[in-house]
């Protein structure tokens, strides 16, 4: 497609280097301002070398909570995650594979729920936690954030399952597999990357959700994206602290693409925009 | 020992029970996750209902509704986010797009840059926002200080009303170019090389192939990403709210925050579950008026979603 001419060697690099300093930038700014002592962070001219220290990174997570923070992420993340899955891969089977009233329109239906803003979810779901004392809880803000994870499960794996060729199915079938262990057996695997995909997907919105865990906690139940918004204090924003939040917040994500990207590559090829 | 025939009969039954079985708690999920928060947020909508004055409580129909389409506050709202998504989305897909095409293909460390470029959209907008706050910033933000390097004096970016919201769009783009940049990269792998070929074969520079092959190809891909990315745009909150909080002035005042204000400011809940709906409309307006417009030139047989 392109021949390596000079213009190509030498220019094609120059410009993705380029892009990848511009649009990396903001990132690195904040990396090195978690580094920097409490007097650098605040000062009028920006400081690129200095001694690094680790005075945020402490504060933030002993002197303004986010430990319990993270561990209440994690928590919450992980659990409504591995439900989205369990719950989603079966209804994807059935909408994918088996005729029934309004299964084209399905797709639709998933996008359409996506589309209400998520305020008019949160004030009904306060108002009934309220009623059974789940406001601040770890179970509350797993089960509101099913609201959006579950619907957007069913989406992506119903294309992921459309592609999955209907012989090996068949096949089980007339072997005397029920439809669960077809499930289980077949698609866990065919379509691993999918499922993959979708894991990934539903865990990064809620480790980032802010809006449910804004509202639905106070104290006990306070996930990071919370916890760093309250390092916003009324006359004073902490940066310093702030920047080692955010850069912590991250990191576990960035874990979970580094080892997992593959799938990723291969579940958006395989079909995932469908 | 069963005969073949029950046997048969006992897959037809398996098979005409089973979907309702398999996404029996799926249903159940969404039963008490969806439909209850729409169906009672539909009902209070229809209500006077102030959250700290529960004895005003009133039936008012579309009251409320009526209430919101004749305030020009809303209206204001309304412009602003579409303004916001306009640009914003439009950016992110220009953007994205070239970025596609600038890291497809191997080189060296291909694989490790496509994943630094993916960072941005993994971020909490909270995050996000608090860090191109901290660019921002006139006292020390790192913007300012490196443009009055070169001689020029920066603008007061989040504090200044005629340039507040070009700043958010900004940080919004950076956030989500990659999310593009992401779908069009898997795209671009599934075109079909012998097409490419051809079209070089035939004399077409790498423009005029990209704009008779590629693009048309893609077009589909781009579809599901700009209605994605629509919709997100105009629910933005998160970065709104650790941002500007809608100002300075009412510059940023985009509908998610303004709904918020309605309804944890002023306790409005009847008229904070009517603006959702209004919004909802306008979300439903626009990803039809899109789906049209890109769906009329498309060619392909292929099923969008």
């Amino acid at each position: 497609m392109r021949d390596s001419s000079m213009s190509n060697r030498v220019i094609l690099p120059l410009c993705r280097i380029l892009v990848l300093v511009v649009w990396l930038f903001p990132l690195v700014w904040i990396l090195l301002t978690s580094f920097k002592p409490y007097t650098l962070v605040a000062s009028r001219d920006p400081a690129f070398f200095f001694v690094p220290s680790f005075e945020n990174y402490i504060s933030a997570l002993f002197e303004y909570g986010l430990y319990e923070t993270f561990l209440n992420s994690l928590v919450v993340a992980s659990s409504t995650t591995l439900v989205t899955i369990l719950v989603a891969m079966p209804a994807a089977y059935a909408v994918s594979r088996i005729r029934f009233k309004g299964g084209p329109q399905f797709a639709s239906w998933v996008l359409s729920i996506r589309m209400l803003p998520p305020i008019a979810v949160v004030i009904p779901f306060y108002l009934l936690f309220q009623q059974f004392r789940l406001i601040d809880s770890v179970l509350g803000l797993i089960i509101i954030n099913l609201t959006v994870t579950v619907p957007f499960a069913v989406w992506i794996l119903y294309g992921f399952f459309l592609e999955v060729s209907r012989d090996i199915e068949e096949a089980a079938l007339l072997d005397g597999c029920g439809p669960l262990r077809i499930l289980l057996h077949i698609f866990l695997h065919v379509a691993r990357s999918g499922i993959i995909v979708t894991a990934i997907f539903s865990f990064i919105f809620v480790w980032n959700e802010f809006l449910f865990a804004l509202i639905l906690s106070d104290a006990a139940a306070v996930t990071a994206p919370v916890g760093i918004s309250k390092l916003i204090l009324p006359y004073q924003v902490l940066w310093g602290q702030l920047s080692a939040a955010g850069i912590m917040v991250l990191i576990p994500l960035l874990a979970v693409i580094g080892f997992l990207h593959r799938y990723i590559v291969r579940g958006m090829t395989f079909g995932a925009v469908r | 020992m069963l005969r073949t025939g029950s046997r048969d009969a006992i897959v037809v039954a398996f098979q005409k029970y089973t979907p309702y079985f398999l996404i029996l708690p799926s249903l159940l999920i969404l039963l008490t996750t969806v439909i209850f928060p729409l169906a009672y947020s539909v009902h209070k909508s229809l209500l006077y209902f102030h959250l700290f004055r529960p004895d005003q409580i009133r039936w008012v129909g579309l009251g409320n509704y009526f209430e919101l389409l004749t305030d020009s506050a809303f209206w204001t709202s309304v412009r602003l986010s579409l303004l916001f998504t306009a640009v914003g989305v439009g950016f992110e897909i220009v953007i994205g797009v070239l970025m596609a095409l600038l890291m497809s293909g191997h080189f060296i460390g291909s694989q490790a840059i496509r994943l630094a470029l993916i960072t941005p959209m993994l971020m909490s907008p909270v995050v996000t926002g608090m860090t191109w706050r901290f660019l921002y910033n006139p006292d020390n933000g790192v913007i300012n200080a490196l443009l009055g390097y070169l001689g020029i004096s920066g603008p007061q970016w989040l504090s200044d009303p005629s340039t507040a919201l070009i700043s958010v769009i900004i940080a919004d783009v950076w956030q989500w170019t990659p999310f593009v940049f992401l779908v069009v990269y898997a795209g671009l792998q599934n075109i079909p090389r012998d097409i490419l070929e051809a079209a070089q074969l035939d004399g077409a520079g790498y423009w005029r192939s990209f704009r008779s092959v590629t693009l048309p190809m893609l077009k589909p891909i781009l579809l599901v990403v700009v209605i994605i990315r629509v919709i997100d745009s105009i629910k933005t909150f998160d970065l709104v709210y650790v941002m500007t909080w809608g100002g300075p002035g009412t510059s940023t005042f985009l509908l998610a925050i303004h709904n918020w204000s309605i309804g944890f400011s002023g306790f409005q809940i009847g008229r904070s579950a009517a603006f959702s709906y209004l919004v909802l409309l306008v979300i439903m307006m626009l990803t039809t008026y899109l789906t049209k417009q890109m769906r009329t030139r498309v060619f392909s047989s292929q099923r969008v979603v």
